[in-house]
């Protein structure tokens, strides 16, 4: 283990080495030719400070990542409420900040005028299956919910924005979404959470080309590992 | 409790906080040469048990003031993640243009020696006429490795799928395939932790079967975690 770092600690040392010296030779220094650095102004090459791994850390379980499932309602703009369900990666980056990866998947009712005009179809049944992912950074507002008297959880509420694609109307539109969310902290790693959600996307399958809001709502449960 | 790792309390006593985060409240404090018994990490915190069965949540410095059960240390040096410059793998997620249209995109890389990487990229342009998707395997040199802001630049090839918008062209389905090679120059940051952000302008020129080859530039700004 030691041997590994010192031969890496070795290999940047070896590659920093020439750039510090080159660093030295400022502008001044450059028409000062007489002007000479000692050894002793240079950065030692090898630093014999080198950490010791003692503790056996591998047995401390760290737990970053989060991963859950969710179900919920979508409104998809025109086509109307609809059943939505998914499943979510986050990873917790500090106290404050994580990182999230959603996947999810509802399937687009019928426009008011498909109902009215009674036959006429805007969309084949494939074109109405919506599934999208989208990739966002949250906010961890840190808290406890009390729930009972003497019954703490820790909890938090979360804003997140991110960027994505939703596959709907048989295309793929690049989507922004803008949320908010709270989870609570059950035990050490259960967590139960419920999110809304609101998916920007460009939409012109009914003719004139609009930025639509679909607005989703969703409890889920997930996993700290 | 057999399997977890036992620390002395070094420092004149840590403070246990109710949950992983500086905002929760010190609910308990454990004094110098009581033991706890670390369980679990998350983010920069450390959840404890002290022996009468009490636990709660130190921050990694606190820790730091701490030893293991036969004195050995227990630095914040150990407990840091990975040092930036010796990252084996990258995972990160970008989002910018291509040419007028908005990009996602997914990479994985790995870092062979300290200045040389190869990563797998996976790019998604989404527009108001086509669709394109391009896969490529890039190999990247960042020359000054120790820059707080450092430069790099990768030399690809990969495919490029340009699919056009179902509504407004036929029936869709007419995926055209091409080969391409990728030039980009960007610069990265390391922000915290096992955190990278990057800026970078990737050049992209499609080989396509008609004469001419088309050229598409591409922003993108992206996070990456490595380990």
């Amino acid at each position: 283990m030691d041997n590994r770092f010192f031969s890496l600690f070795l290999a940047t040392s070896t590659l920093m080495f020439p750039m510090s010296v080159a660093a030295q030779v400022s502008p001044q220094n450059y028409f000062k030719p007489d002007v000479q650095k000692s050894a002793s102004d240079v950065d030692p090459v090898v630093d014999p400070s080198i950490a010791r791994r003692d503790v056996d850390e591998s047995l401390i379980n760290v737990d970053d990542f989060e991963i859950g499932i969710f179900g919920g309602v979508m409104n998809i703009e025109d086509f109307g409420t609809n059943a939505l369900t998914g499943a979510s990666l986050s990873y917790h980056i500090t106290e404050n900040f994580f990182g999230k990866a959603t996947y999810g998947q509802s399937k687009a009712g019928q426009t008011s005028f498909e109902q009215l005009s009674g036959g006429s179809q805007l969309l084949t049944p494939s074109q109405r299956e919506l599934s999208y992912y989208d990739v966002s950074i949250g906010y961890n507002l840190n808290g406890e919910t009390f729930v009972t008297r003497n019954t703490v959880f820790n909890s938090s509420t979360y804003l997140m924005l991110g960027v994505g694609s939703t596959k709907f109307g048989g295309d793929n539109r690049f989507t922004v979404n803008v949320g908010a969310g709270y989870r609570m902290i059950l035990s050490d790693n259960f967590i139960v959470h419920i999110d809304m959600t609101d998916h920007i996307f460009d939409n012109d399958i009914l003719g004139t080309k609009k930025s639509s809001h679909n607005l989703s709502f969703s409890t889920g449960i997930s996993l700290f590992f | 409790m057999g399997d977890f790792v036992r620390v002395k309390v070094n420092a004149p006593f840590i403070e246990l906080h109710s949950g992983p985060a500086n905002g929760y409240p010190v609910f308990h404090v454990v004094k110098r040469g009581q033991q706890v018994s670390v369980m679990i990490k998350r983010t920069n915190w450390y959840k404890v048990m002290t022996d009468n069965g009490v636990t709660g949540w130190v921050t990694s410095t606190s820790l730091a003031d701490t030893k293991g059960a036969s004195n050995e240390s227990f630095s914040s040096e150990v407990m840091s993640p990975t040092p930036y410059l010796e990252r084996d793998f990258e995972f990160g997620v970008t989002a910018g243009t291509l040419g007028d249209r908005s990009s996602l995109g997914a990479k994985v890389s790995w870092q062979f020696t300290p200045t040389l990487s190869a990563s797998i990229n996976f790019d998604q342009a989404l527009g108001d006429v086509s669709e394109n998707r391009i896969a490529s395997l890039a190999i990247a040199h960042q020359p000054f490795i120790e820059w707080s802001y450092s430069p790099y630049f990768a030399l690809g090839v990969g495919l490029i799928d340009t699919k056009p918008r179902t509504p407004l062209i036929g029936s869709g389905d007419e995926t055209r395939r091409s080969d391409a090679l990728t030039f980009s120059v960007g610069i990265k940051k390391h922000l915290t932790r096992n955190f990278v952000f990057s800026l970078e302008y990737k050049n992209i020129s499609a080989l396509t079967n008609r004469d001419e080859t088309e050229e598409l530039d591409q922003w993108t700004t992206g996070f990456s975690v490595y380990f």
